[in-house]
């Protein structure tokens, strides 16, 4: 059976020995994030990961979701409580306003959680993550009402959040979309239309899911000039957040998939379903696009938690494994053959995961910092700064971390030989979960002409001028100490 | 930039190295952050901290194995769009 141990002390380390977390302190929730306290916060947040989301992760993907005859869906057993006690640990509000009942903690230490919990169980973990993106979006978009309507639910984790985009003819091109949205004259919409891979979209987990949804109101113009964003509730709400009636859109069918069986995958039927607009009239796309960071720095995250997760359990298994001799004579003569760690090209295939998985930790934690910064700083010229690199680091780490995070767990099912190939093991588990995260929030191909198309000239190059100049001045400041670095800089 | 002068009038040159460069600056991000990591280290080093030799053997690891990557995927990059858009859609 595979394990997980959750990389504490290193993301304690990246955080403050390398990139100074704590200079922030004079930040709104960055006070609180100092490291003693940070360091609990994350200890707590490893503890629940390893012990309730990690033993679940096998019997999640051998049990899948199943879909009823009447359209409800079950999550495999175990699911329900271990989404509760993270929910109820406040996980899932870490990086919320207080206002709404969150923990009003820089988005850093989030996505240090992210990643455990990702690597513990990714099926799991989604819930929650889809969750937290629809949080970032009504917080960005919503109005007030909407605010106090859904974020204390889905904060507290009573109510889910999805991502309704992709339909059976579009997932990357959505100025193809077709659901249509038809306005009640009271505010309301009626929504139809069908929405496929739908993460999440129908499930036993909690009383309520709210799905945000982008249509086309009758009459907008085409392309992607004339999509808007609603919100369409599972259950109507009250407005004190009481249930009420079965809303309109119902789970149509499951998805058989390679990987994440834990994660209910769903073509979403909207029959005239009611719904509210979320910000502007045709403004959807570019209401998505602004939340589209941190869901993208978040797929990313669960590239780098399954190549790390691999990686543990190649490298233990590598100690364990008796075959062969060192070729350079016996290490361990009283046994029958040495242990596969003394020959070079596992070492070797070893390193190279290891060496990404820290850098990319590093890169993660780095983006999520200068995001945050952009976020609150009071500094315009800071939060610029900040805006930019998020911009340009996005297709970078869901691009080359998923790329790489998929080849690595495919590297360390490589240590395992014939073993790794068998189910039972866990290692091609990791395989077919990593696989996802290389196609959804934008397939990779799409992440790079994003970088090359639309990030790279941005304002005349000015994110990437801004990258270059710090690595320069970070090489010149310390190219007589350390020599041996500046193989990077090009 | 290799992009500027070739990709303005060729957008499929932009098209064709995407990927190839979108991995050459994950490289180039990952090896500056090994370059802090490391110093950090040595710092810590000298500190006493012996825990930290293991950090500088996978930075090494990274820039001699690893990033000689880059070499590789600037020459696709540079190659430019002319063989992948060659073929019309019938020969694939
Ligand atoms: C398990 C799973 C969960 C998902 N969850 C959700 C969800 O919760 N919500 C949601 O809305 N969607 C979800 N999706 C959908 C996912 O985001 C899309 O599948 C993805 O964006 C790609 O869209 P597509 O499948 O239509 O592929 P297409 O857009 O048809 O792309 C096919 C291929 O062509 C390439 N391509 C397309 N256009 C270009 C271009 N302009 N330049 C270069 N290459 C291009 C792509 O890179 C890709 O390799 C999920 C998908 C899966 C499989």
């Amino acid at each position: 059976m595979p394990s997980y141990k959750a990389p504490v002390a290193d993301t304690l380390f990246l955080l403050y020995d390398v990139l100074g977390f704590d200079r922030h302190s004079n930040l709104p929730g960055f006070a609180d994030a100092g490291r003693d306290t940070v360091e609990t916060i994350l200890e707590e947040g490893a503890k629940l990961c390893e012990k309730s989301f990690q033993p679940l992760n096998r019997s999640g993907d051998l049990q899948g979701c199943v879909r009823l005859a009447n359209g409800d869906v079950t999550t495999p057993n175990g699911f329900k409580e271990a989404f509760k006690a993270f929910a109820e640990g406040g996980w899932i509000g870490l990086a919320a306003g207080p206002e709404y009942g969150g923990q009003g903690l820089p988005h850093t230490v989030a996505a240090a959680i992210n990643e455990y919990a990702s690597a513990a169980n990714m099926a799991l973990a989604m819930y929650a993550g889809l969750t937290q993106g629809a949080i970032a979006a009504l917080v960005l978009h919503g109005s007030d009402e909407q605010k106090k309507l859904y974020l204390p639910k889905m904060i507290e984790g009573s109510w889910t959040g999805t991502m309704n985009l992709t339909e059976p003819h579009c997932g990357t091109d959505l100025g193809l979309i077709k659901t249509k949205a038809v306005p009640q004259g009271d505010g309301s919409y009626k929504i139809t239309g069908q929405k496929i891979f739908i993460s999440a979209g129908e499930h036993d987990m909690t009383e309520n899911i709210v799905h945000l949804v982008l249509a086309r109101i009758e009459g907008a113009p085409e392309g992607t000039k004339g999509i808007s964003l609603f919100v369409a509730p599972k259950v109507l709400p009250g407005a004190d957040g009481s249930l009420g009636e079965r809303n309109a859109v119902s789970c149509g069918a499951l998805e058989h998939k390679m990987g994440i069986h834990g994660n209910s995958t769903c073509v979403m039927n909207y029959d005239g379903a009611t719904a509210w607009l979320v910000g502007e009239e045709n403004r959807g796309l570019a209401a998505m696009f602004t939340m589209m960071n941190e869901a993208r720095l978040g797929v990313g995250v669960q590239g780098l938690a399954q190549s790390d997760v691999a990686y543990q359990n190649a490298a233990a298994y590598a100690k364990d494994r008796l075959q062969g001799r060192s070729l350079t004579g016996a290490k361990e003569a009283a046994k029958p053959a040495d242990p596969i760690i003394v020959h070079p090209d596992v070492r070797r295939t070893l390193l190279s995961i290891k060496a990404f998985n820290e850098a990319a930790r590093a890169l993660v934690l780095w983006t999520a910092i200068r995001g945050d910064v952009a976020h609150v700083s009071e500094d315009p010229k800071e939060r610029q700064a900040g805006e930019d690199h998020m911009g340009l680091m996005t297709p970078i780490i869901k691009g080359v971390i998923t790329d790489v995070g998929f080849d690595n767990a495919v590297k360390a099912q490589q240590m395992f030989g014939g073993h790794g190939y068998i189910a039972e093991w866990g290692m091609e588990q990791f395989v077919r979960d990593a696989r996802i995260a290389m196609i959804y929030e934008g397939a990779n191909g799409v992440q790079a002409m994003d970088l090359v198309g639309r990030k790279l000239p941005r304002d005349g190059g000015r994110a990437i001028m801004a990258f270059f100049k710090e690595v320069d001045g970070f090489l010149k400041d310390n190219a007589e100490t350390q020599g041996s670095n500046r193989s990077s800089s090009r | 930039m290799w992009f500027m002068a070739n990709a303005m009038g060729k957008p499929d040159n932009a098209g064709a190295g995407a990927t190839d460069y979108m991995h050459l600056f994950g490289l180039v991000a990952l090896g500056y952050m090994w370059a802090r990591i490391a110093k950090t280290a040595l710092e810590k080093q000298a500190e006493g901290d012996e825990t930290m030799a293991t950090k500088l053997v996978a930075g090494r690891f990274f820039m001699e194995r690893m990033i000689p990557e880059t070499a590789t995927r600037l020459a696709a990059i540079t190659a430019g769009a002319e063989a992948v858009m060659a073929l019309p859609a019938d020969a694939f």
